[in-house]
């Protein structure tokens, strides 16, 4: 054998052994996907774009050169519609072609961890954060899952870890805070709340927290002022790439109104919207999704496209009130002040029994001085929601522009009865004492509402401005 | 090498895989079966107007004449009312305390040992989410003859949401546990009996969202211990272990990562028979975010007590929406199955079940009963023997809140027919 035949034979068993090993690779990865491709299930009332998508998916993982992105897909496909059976089995299949990537068993301790199978989760949980060390939400998952399994100590080292790895994250420092109040260290969890805070303002877990420990520790000032700024946001789960991009390929409207629901609640209005477009076109003749883009809409200020949302919601369904609400919210953030009242009252003829639309009857009364009118209307809707103190609070401002303070004083009570600390029940008492020349009633009102935070401001200072004028002396 | 050698060597290749164990299975879900036909079904109670908002029942001979008589939390009413047993199976409504501030829990106890049954009353002030601290600890004494006093025993605190009681220090006299859901903040307490109708509070938890607080002995030391479900973003299960004297040391027995997991109720049943309580729990609250529903990780569970204060975790099976989880022997064969209803569900579909029981064969293998499709939104439900008969029926009650608002009822007794 000459050299050149030498060089060909090596270059022929190099061919060979490549071309071997290559096609083993395509067998085998294509045997493990066409294993776990699961059996399709019903798909009955599902949409077409969906049906058709698993179709595709399904192809591709059956083909011999895409098998493992086909068989990716298709989990995608699965797990993002609520198929969780279907994607645990292509996430198997996953596992045995990659075993060294962490997303699949990340989303294979997300699906079972949600129904609640904590300790089934936790190997996953651990082989998650083994393969893809740098993906931080998988760590805290860990963390939660060893915080919630009752192990604070082995919790609180995977949350360290990963504000060795990510500095600031507030999640591992609102987990390693709720550690250490397991510990009962109020003072060192205040302090980590507080670093979390400094560094995450708008982080509402974080903040909701740190109302606690304030109160627990006594110091009011702050829980107060800490509650203002909260207002009415709520928390919002960690952000989880991994799973949170699972709904570019949900195809049920439902679930993609609740996933805007999050992503508004976490503060992303943009993509909140954008999730409620893709429901609304999955159902367009459904009113709810209309009505909640109307909503974001209003609290985005944009009054013009909320409207038109909320006038197909309220054509598709008369009966949603609260649709009805929010489109006169509109109108009337619009300066269309007759079209508000048409839209009322035709709401309230759809929705008789509704305490709201009621209520925004009976200040449109009111403040179209049809004062018993108004008053009567007051009365039915507080005969409606007879738990909340807002109605009475405001017959009685009602009943005092007709000059009938007793009933007035009478319809307070009767709401601090409700809500003993409704800071205008409070503000009304104090100025109706201050205009009887009552000081001693005007300063018992007064300690109260100092203790209420929630008291506007300009109430204050008019409140303050109306004693001195009345009394001749500073309120205390 | 030829082509056939070459593809054997690569089945056998494929065939030495990696082997990494699967996942766990997903669907646990029991058989179902259909038994619509086991319980008569009767509205019994006052008629009703509009939409009821009946928040809680409980079953409780309250006159102590033999019978069981029904108390219910009427949100509409803001009233605690009582469904008097006046001949088998036939009752009479009456209300017992008017003026109550979103009553949504009430249990019977003699509090003050004088041979009746006193009440514990948890008001949130409001059923809505509120973070205000407007709810309230209520007794109501009563006379030995259904006359009741009204004691406020805390107020102005975080919403209150259940009251049970306990003698946790020993001494004697009654304490409480209290659950306060609150909204953002919200505690558990229990509060020292100091007699007289004074109690003095220790806090045992401050987060938000406790929707029941249960008394047990649930490490087997002979005191009373506390164990509570806390939901909010927290979705988890309070152990407070207590060590005789009023001193708890806390624990996590069971917490999901799910913030919407929806947990909805917890109760306590000896379901295994080993003579230790175990942990009925349902979530299934589907109130958060988005328009009111159900969640396909809505479902029952319970946490075997094995002893020590340590509890292992079994999922039962999925049901939306489901609430209320009770403990029943439905057949009389000394086996406890599981009765449950559900307050969300898909209603647009007829065939959404609102009662179910998971019955279980001895072995805690169940098999899910749909008992009813209607009445819709049913978030409460006791048993006991309603009818005289010996054998358990069930009542349930109606909050309706959100739409649809048909297939109403307020309060619904389900007699067992006699051939089951």
């Amino acid at each position: 054998m000459n050299r050149r035949t030498l060089a060909l034979t090596a270059a022929l068993a190099v061919l060979l052994g490549g071309g071997s090993w290559f096609g083993y690779k395509v067998f085998s990865r294509h045997a493990l996907a066409v294993r776990h491709i699961p059996a399709v299930p019903s798909l009955t009332d599902q949409q077409a774009v969906l049906t058709e998508s698993l179709a595709e998916a399904e192809a591709r993982a059956r083909s011999w050169l895409h098998a493992a992105e086909g068989l990716a897909d298709l989990s995608r496909l699965y797990h993002a519609n609520g198929y969780y059976p279907e994607a645990m089995t292509c996430y198997d299949g996953l596992r045995l072609i990659e075993p060294a990537n962490g997303r699949w068993p990340h989303l294979q301790a997300s699906i079972i961890a949600i129904f609640g199978r904590m300790e089934e989760a936790l190997p996953l949980r651990q082989q998650a954060v083994a393969l893809a060390p740098d993906y931080i939400p998988a760590r805290l998952r860990l963390g939660d899952v060893l915080l919630k399994g009752n192990h604070p100590a082995e919790a609180a080292q995977v949350y360290a870890e990963v504000l060795r790895r990510a500095p600031g994250d507030p999640y591992a420092l609102l987990g390693l805070a709720r550690c250490d109040l397991s510990a009962n260290d109020w003072n060192k969890a205040k302090a980590r709340l507080e670093e979390a805070m400094a560094q995450h303002p708008d982080s509402i877990g974080v903040l909701s927290l740190l109302v606690t420990v304030s109160e627990h520790l006594g110091d009011y000032a702050t829980a107060d002022s800490l509650k203002t700024a909260i207002g009415r946001r709520e928390f919002s789960d960690l952000p989880d790439p991994w799973l949170d991009d699972l709904a570019e390929v949900c195809f049920d409207a439902y679930r993609l109104s609740v996933a805007a629901a999050v992503a508004n609640s976490a503060g992303n209005r943009t993509a909140a919207l954008a999730l409620l477009d893709r429901s609304i076109a999955l159902a367009p003749n459904a009113s709810t999704y209309h009505r909640q883009a109307g909503q974001l809409l209003l609290d985005d200020r944009n009054y013009g496209a909320a409207k038109n949302h909320l006038e197909k919601a309220v054509a598709l369904n008369p009966t949603d009130s609260d649709a009805w609400l929010r489109l006169i919210d509109a109108m009337h953030a619009l300066g269309q002040t007759q079209a508000a009242v048409s839209a009322l009252l035709t709401g309230l003829s759809h929705c008789p029994q509704s305490p709201s639309l009621h209520l925004e009857y009976a200040r449109w009364l009111k403040a179209s001085n049809r004062l018993d009118e108004a008053i009567a209307e007051f009365r039915y809707g507080y005969q409606l929601r007879p738990s909340e103190a807002s109605p009475l609070v405001e017959l009685a401002t009602a009943y005092i522009t007709a000059g009938r303070t007793d009933e007035a004083v009478a319809a307070l009570n009767l709401a601090l009865e409700r809500q003993p600390d409704h800071p205008t029940a409070l503000a009304t008492l104090a100025f109706l004492a201050i205009s009887n020349n009552d000081e001693a009633g005007a300063l018992r009102r007064w300690e109260q509402i100092r203790r209420q935070p929630k008291t506007p401001a300009a109430i204050i200072s008019s409140l303050r401005q109306s004693y001195q004028q009345q009394f001749g002396r500073n309120l205390p | 090498m030829d082509f056939s050698f070459g593809l054997a060597c690569l089945v056998l290749l494929a065939g030495c895989g990696p082997t990494i164990p699967p996942a766990p299975r997903v669907s646990l879900q029991p058989p179902v079966v259909n038994d619509l036909e086991r319980f008569t079904k009767e509205s019994i109670g006052m008629p009703f107007e509009g939409k009821p908002w009946i928040s809680h029942i409980n079953v409780v001979d309250l006159d102590r004449d033999g019978r069981a008589d029904i108390l219910v939390c009427d949100d509409k009413l803001n009233a605690v009312t009582w469904l008097r047993q006046t001949e088998p199976g036939k009752f009479s409504e009456s209300t017992l305390m008017a003026g109550l501030s979103s009553p949504v829990h009430v249990e019977a106890v003699d509090m003050d040992g004088d041979k009746d049954l006193d009440l514990l009353v948890s008001c949130m002030g409001e059923v809505f989410p509120n973070n205000d601290k407007i709810g309230s600890v209520i007794i109501l004494e009563n006379d030995g003859h259904q006359k009741f006093t009204t004691h406020v025993i805390a107020e102005r605190i975080a919403r209150v949401t259940d009251i049970r009681a306990g003698d946790f220090d020993g001494d004697g006299r009654l304490d409480l546990a209290v659950g306060q859901f609150g909204y953002d903040q919200g505690e558990i307490r229990w509060m020292r009996n100091l007699g007289g109708w004074q109690f003095e509070s220790k806090i045992l938890l401050s987060l938000s969202g406790t929707i029941n607080v249960c008394v047990a002995d649930l490490n087997g030391d002979r005191t009373l211990d506390i164990v509570a479900l806390v939901s909010q973003q927290w979705e988890e299960i309070h152990l407070f272990e207590n060590d005789g004297k009023g001193n708890f040391t806390p624990k996590i027995i069971f917490g999901s990562t799910n913030e919407d997991y929806g947990s909805s109720g917890l109760s306590l049943c000896d379901l295994n028979r080993d003579g230790r309580p175990d942990i009925l729990y349902t979530n299934g609250d589907g109130f958060a975010y988005a328009d009111p529903g159900k969640r396909p990780w809505h479902g029952l569970q319970w946490l075997e007590n094995t002893g020590g204060g340590n509890f292992r975790y079994h999922r039962i099976g999925d049901l939306a929406g489901a609430y209320s989880p009770i403990g029943v022997d439905l057949d009389g064969r000394g086996i406890m199955d599981i009765v449950c209803t559900s307050g969300f569900n898909d209603w647009k579909n007829p065939d959404a079940v609102s009662l179910v029981a998971f019955k279980n064969d001895g072995r805690m293998n169940f098999s899910m009963h749909v008992l009813a499709r209607a009445p819709i939104q049913l978030i409460t439900c006791a048993a006991g023997d309603l009818d005289g008969s010996g054998r358990q029926s069930l009542v349930t009650a109606g909050f309706y809140s959100y739409p649809p608002f048909d297939r109403m009822d307020r309060i619904t007794l389900w007699r067992p027919k006699a051939a089951h």
